[in-house]
């Protein structure tokens, strides 16, 4: 009897680790597919696959155009300086 | 706690630092070379394990990730042997399995369309760690190799060196006004907002929350909970809830400012202010135009830059106000005390940040680029993520859904974000206008 509960607990672990499995695959297969929510909720997804925008960094030094994105920057403010001294 | 000079060799802190400047000084001197990460694909899942070099297959990571996967178990081996908390053998084995599931999580991570949604690898090592410690129950043996605080700690003090103080100065005045004013006023709104009126009891998570709103989001997490000794449920929520709220910011923030025509530059530190992830904020600047690319991207560098500061405060907070509170009956700490119940490893974190900013930009003339080319992309930069990652395979391997369940305090910590982060964003756009458009309008 005691034997029979745990094995059944234990197939209950397994159903309920496999469902979850699925559920990760699907959120995997999901976001992966290259899908874009119709109309404006999707407009920037769009504009990073066609711009190939890495969304995802968490910090700054991640950012793999970082330096550029930098220089740009100090570039601008170069021209602003320039230009006032005009 | 291991009080005295025993505690350089028994504690997790120091052990912490230890192993973060061996890696940093490993890193000065060459001797650790090119650290593999696991690379884009989009159909080919096997393309991530691939060195391609000119559109060419030239070899492959696998061996490369071993020697990576014996090198850490290594290097950390030596502090847990030090520090007598697990078996040799038992946390070698688990380790091989927290890696497995690291590997795989950077490799859910680094898919292409993935990668474009701004879900990182911080949200897949929870679900896969959730998903089996809420289903089959993680095994003994795996758990022997999730060492949550020390793969945490070990991380800070090497995202220490990614902190160069410098940059700081990169916008001038108005970056410095929109990332340094406003962060710290939302900190404390939110803390006293979560502790005061929200009579939140849990004041970890509340601080935790406020950090992750304020600066950058799972970065500033990760060094405030690590900072006030929080519980791992405490950073899951919180790093679940900035997730959520990070990408949700990313679709509809440049929709808005487009709709209502505001400014591109002042959209742009607006953006930088509040999203709270950096890829985040690329995103969103970009659909305003390359100049609110550049701009919010580099108003989010200079508020990331804070979260060594920020660490430092709160463990100062912690020990000297939280912790006296929460001990009333020991009466008040001497400075003794304080300094034991210190959390080191920050001291090791800002000593990386010190060495970076004020020896290793100076000694290549001043190039920022230089430095993070030479030291900091290849060798720290990748071990730092490769920490935080087996940190939060680690965490889900640790945590359950009742836990987090009990956290929610009838959904405080959700309103919590809510209302810190609409004060953030009206304080941000308030301080934003007058740095760009009123006290320095030619500044870009």
């Amino acid at each position: 009897m005691k034997l029979e509960r745990k094995n059944n607990n234990l197939l209950k672990r397994w159903i309920r680790f496999f469902a979850g499995l699925i559920i990760l695959v699907l959120m995997v297969v999901f976001f992966g597919s290259g899908y874009t929510p119709p109309g404006a909720f999707g407009e920037v997804l769009r504009h990073n696959q066609t711009c190939s925008i890495d969304a995802s960094p968490l910090f700054y030094s991640e950012v793999e155009n970082m330096a550029v994105l930098e220089e740009g920057v100090r570039e601008l403010i170069e021209i602003k300086k320039s230009l006032k001294e005009q | 706690m291991e009080r005295g000079i025993r505690s350089l060799w028994k504690s997790e802190d120091w052990w912490a630092v230890w192993i973060g400047f061996i890696i940093i000084f490993g890193s000065i001197a060459k001797i650790i070379p090119k650290i593999p990460k696991v690379g884009k694909w989009t159909g080919d899942p096997l393309k991530a394990f691939m060195v391609i070099k000119d559109d060419v297959v030239a070899g492959n990571i696998f061996i490369p990730l071993l020697f990576l996967m014996i090198f850490l178990a290594i290097l950390t081996a030596i502090g847990i042997a030090f520090m007598r908390t697990e078996k040799i053998g038992r946390y070698m084995a688990g380790f091989v399995g927290v890696f497995v599931i690291a590997v795989i999580s950077y490799w859910i991570a680094n898919q292409v369309n993935i990668k474009y949604w701004g879900l990182s690898y911080a949200l897949w090592a929870l679900l896969v760690g959730l998903l089996i410690s809420n289903t089959i129950g993680t095994p003994g043996w795996l758990k022997a190799g999730a060492k949550t605080e020390l793969f945490i700690k070990i991380g800070l003090v090497l995202l220490g060196a990614e902190i160069l103080f410098k940059k700081i100065l990169s916008l001038g005045p108005p970056g410095l006004m929109v990332a340094w004013i406003v962060t710290p006023v939302v900190v404390i709104f939110m803390y006293r907002f979560g502790t005061s009126l929200l009579k939140m009891k849990n004041k970890e998570l509340v601080i935790i929350i406020a950090c992750a709103t304020s600066v950058c989001g799972v970065s500033a997490a990760i060094a405030a909970a690590a900072a006030c000794c929080a519980k791992k449920e405490d950073l899951t929520l919180a790093v679940g809830m900035t997730l959520i709220f990070t990408v949700l910011m990313m679709f509809f923030m440049p929709l808005g400012i487009k709709f209502i025509g505001m400014n591109d530059v002042l959209g742009a530190a607006w953006m930088g202010g509040t999203i709270d992830s950096t890829g985040a904020v690329v995103a969103a600047g970009s659909m305003l135009g390359p100049t609110a690319e550049k701009v919010a991207a580099v108003v989010k560098m200079i508020q990331n830059v804070l979260i060594g500061l920020l660490a430092f405060v709160i463990a100062v907070y912690w020990v000297t106000v939280v912790n006296r509170e929460q001990c009333e009956t020991e009466g008040r700490p001497n400075a003794m005390e304080i300094w034991y119940r210190f959390p080191k490893f920050v001291i090791g974190f800002l000593a990386a940040s010190l060495l970076f900013s004020f020896v290793m930009v100076p000694a290549m003339q001043g190039n920022f680029n230089l430095v993070e080319s030479t030291y900091i992309n290849s060798v720290t930069k990748v071990l730092r993520g490769w920490f935080f990652c087996l940190a939060f395979v680690a965490i889900g391997l640790e945590s359950n859904f009742k836990d987090l369940a009990s956290r929610m305090e009838g959904g405080k910590p959700l309103s919590l974000y809510v209302i810190g982060q609409s004060f953030n964003l009206v304080l941000t756009l308030f301080i934003a206008f007058l740095a760009f458009m009123v006290f320095f309008p030619d500044a870009i």
